[in-house]
């Protein structure tokens, strides 16, 4: 046998190899992109079909409280947010409006990178965005691969792998030491080449804290076409908060809504584990918010003629 | 005349005959794939899609710069591939040995089968390109023109999955016959094949978010479109739309295959596994067409053993696919004429088989 065919032989297994690496990561990202994980873009939910003519689209966007930890994508603030807001769009006798919501939330995302993940997330063409930052008490935990920003291929493409993380708890479950290793080698090769040093660490003092919600406010503004609804978490020093974002929350396309001015979000029933919603939470947040988002829609002249 | 002369009056004569059915056939009274081709061709892509047909971009590619309504440019489509695959069964069964008057019957039952003329009544399908493909890479890959047969093949798997089978059939019956060297020639070009159709296929999903989701095909686990099908038909329906594919080929192809080289039959056993994986993923009654090219020379030498009663035979299987087929409004003379190929089929068999030459 040639040797110039041997070498096409391995020079096609190497490129098979990748190619189904892909086609199987996007297959686990549809076991888990409904559940807790995120899709292949790295938002919760199925990835999103163009944006119709007729189409209202929220995005609810942040870090750890935001993405919704514990419960499933169909369960966080974004489809609470919609559902509340369709019932008064989508009216018989009017134009169809069809109302989506997103969550583009990241897994210990610090408040100074809220800015450019908006930037991230803009080819969505949201209409309003809910930005939900964590609290300036909250310590961004875990490793950041929700989705995977470490990741070169995410940098790169956008594209946030869950195969190396989806093998490595099925090698947990399964006790499968190959599954567990075959997940490890996927990570290390990906993560030999990405780097997460940027998003270390969470936010020192309240004035880093309100620039970087100042920020995210801005990229929010040029991304979404109704414009912006700052939610504050509940247990914040909020007035504080808003008393220094006051020149940013004054404008006509952004509103603010205190979850701490609801007696019913300082509920610890409302927590799964002491800092993120149950879906019971989810949805009193949703009460507090959709209100805000309909105003803007209204505003914007995208609700129902 | 020459080589080149007659392939060309052979070619036109198929066309003049296949595009006279195809003017002459109704159009489908149900919903076909001709929404998707079509936006397919509109468009280029379309944005989301979930239907296995927007995969298949390389026919609705060519066919939308080109000037006309769609309905003719598809039509032409449909009958230009089938003639070329007539003409390229008759090139297959030379390259197997088989005498020119084999191969003439092979050719004329390849543009005048069931799978072919179907495709002009449904014109809105990659099929067409692909009973052209799979006898023409066969015999480009049988007679060693590698390269050749890459590019087309790189080419048509944009136009639907099958293209690739050619390669691993020829890489399954070289490795039966242990002829090693020839057998990873043909698995790394048909890999080559593959990874074009692999990228496509993610690039599609991946940059305009195309899913198999909507398709059945897609459900291996499930039983892809075998069992939904199976489970829409009766058994009767089943049983006839199984009998209409191949008709009187179910009772002169078996017999074929003990007249048949030996090359003719490692092809037939390699195609097996093929046959099941389209079988299971596509509607059986007209994914197996995609391998009549190996079908149709069996037959062809059963019928070369009795000539007179094989034409006979050849034309009753031609006017029954007329309806069948192409569903022409023939339906008590194509009833008829299936039934009498059945019978004159069982007869040239019976008169083959006492024939000197078998």
């Amino acid at each position: 046998m040639s040797k110039a065919l041997m070498l096409a032989l391995a020079i096609e297994t190497v490129i098979l190899g990748a190619l189904l690496t892909v086609a199987a990561d996007q297959i686990a990202h549809t076991h888990v992109e409904k559940l807790g994980g995120v899709n292949i873009w790295g938002y919760r939910g199925s990835v999103l079909h163009q944006k119709r003519q007729n189409e209202v689209r929220i995005a609810v966007t942040g870090g750890d409280l935001a993405f919704g930890w514990g419960v499933a994508a169909s369960e966080t603030l974004a489809p609470s947010v919609r559902d509340l807001v369709r019932v008064r769009l989508d009216l018989p006798g009017r134009d169809a409006r069809l109302v989506t919501g997103v969550t583009t939330a990241a897994r210990g995302l610090a408040p100074k990178s809220y800015a450019s993940w908006i930037d991230h997330y803009a080819y969505l063409r949201p209409d309003v965005i809910c930005l939900v930052p964590d609290p300036i008490s909250h310590v961004p935990g875990g490793p950041a691969f929700l989705p995977d920003r470490r990741s070169i291929v995410f940098r790169t493409f956008g594209y946030s792998p869950i195969l190396p993380l989806v093998l490595q708890e099925k090698s947990t479950f399964a006790h499968s030491a190959l599954l567990g290793l075959a997940g490890r080698l996927l990570d290390g090769t990906d993560g030999l080449l990405g780097d997460d040093s940027s998003e270390a660490g969470g936010v020192a003092n309240i004035a880093a804290y309100t620039t970087a919600i100042d920020a995210a406010v801005r990229a929010g503004l040029r991304s979404a076409t109704a414009g912006v609804v700052v939610v504050l978490a509940p247990a914040n020093d909020n007035r504080a908060v808003m008393e220094r974002l006051a020149s940013t929350i004054v404008g006509e396309r952004v509103r603010v809504v205190d979850l701490g001015a609801d007696p019913r979000m300082l509920d610890a029933g409302l927590r799964l584990d002491g800092f993120n919603f149950s879906t019971g939470g989810h949805a009193v947040a949703a009460e507090n918010v959709a209100p805000a988002v309909r105003e803007l829609v209204e505003q914007a002249g995208l609700g129902a003629h | 005349m020459s080589t080149g002369a007659q392939r060309l009056a052979h070619f036109a004569a198929l066309t003049l005959c296949l595009a006279a059915i195809a003017w002459a056939s109704p159009l489908p009274a149900r919903v076909t794939d001709r929404d998707v081709y079509e936006a397919t061709a509109a468009h280029g892509v379309v944005l989301d899609c979930s239907d296995i047909h927007c995969f298949r971009v390389m026919v609705p590619w060519l066919l939308s710069p080109l000037p006309g309504p769609s309905i003719l440019k598809w039509k032409a489509y449909a009958v230009l591939s089938n003639a070329a695959a007539g003409l390229a069964v008759f090139a297959f069964a030379l390259s197997l040995g088989l005498s020119r008057r084999a191969a003439w019957f092979a050719s004329t039952g390849s543009a005048f089968g069931f799978g072919s003329l179907y495709t002009l009544h449904d014109v809105y399908s990659s099929d067409p390109l692909m009973y052209f493909l799979g006898p023409f890479l066969t015999n480009e890959l049988m007679t060693g023109r590698v390269a050749l047969a890459i590019a087309v093949g790189a080419a048509g798997v944009m136009a639907k999955e099958f293209a690739a089978a050619p390669f691993y059939l020829v890489t399954l019956e070289s490795a039966i016959e242990r002829r090693w060297k020839e057998a990873v020639r043909a698995f790394a070009a048909g890999n080559v094949v593959f990874i074009v159709w692999f990228v496509m296929t993610l690039t599609l999903m991946l940059r305009f978010n195309y899913t198999y989701a909507g398709s059945a095909s897609a459900d291996l686990g499930g039983g892809a479109n075998l069992v939904g099908w199976l489970s829409r038909q009766s058994a009767r329906g089943v049983a006839a739309a199984m009998f209409n594919e191949f008709g009187v080929l179910y009772v002169l192809a078996p017999v074929g295959l003990f007249l048949a080289p030996r090359r003719l039959k490692l092809l037939a056993l390699a195609s097996l596994p093929i046959a099941a994986f389209f079988g299971y993923v596509q509607q059986p009654d007209r994914a197996l067409w995609n391998l009549h090219f190996l079908v149709l020379p069996m037959a062809a030498l059963v019928l070369e053993r009795a000539p007179a009663l094989g034409s006979l035979t050849l034309a009753a299987f031609v006017v029954g696919n007329l309806r069948v087929g192409a569903q022409l409004p023939i339906a008590s003379a194509g009833r008829l004429a299936l039934a009498a190929s059945v019978v004159l089929g069982v007869a040239t068999v019976v008169a083959a088989l006492r024939s000197p030459a078998s």
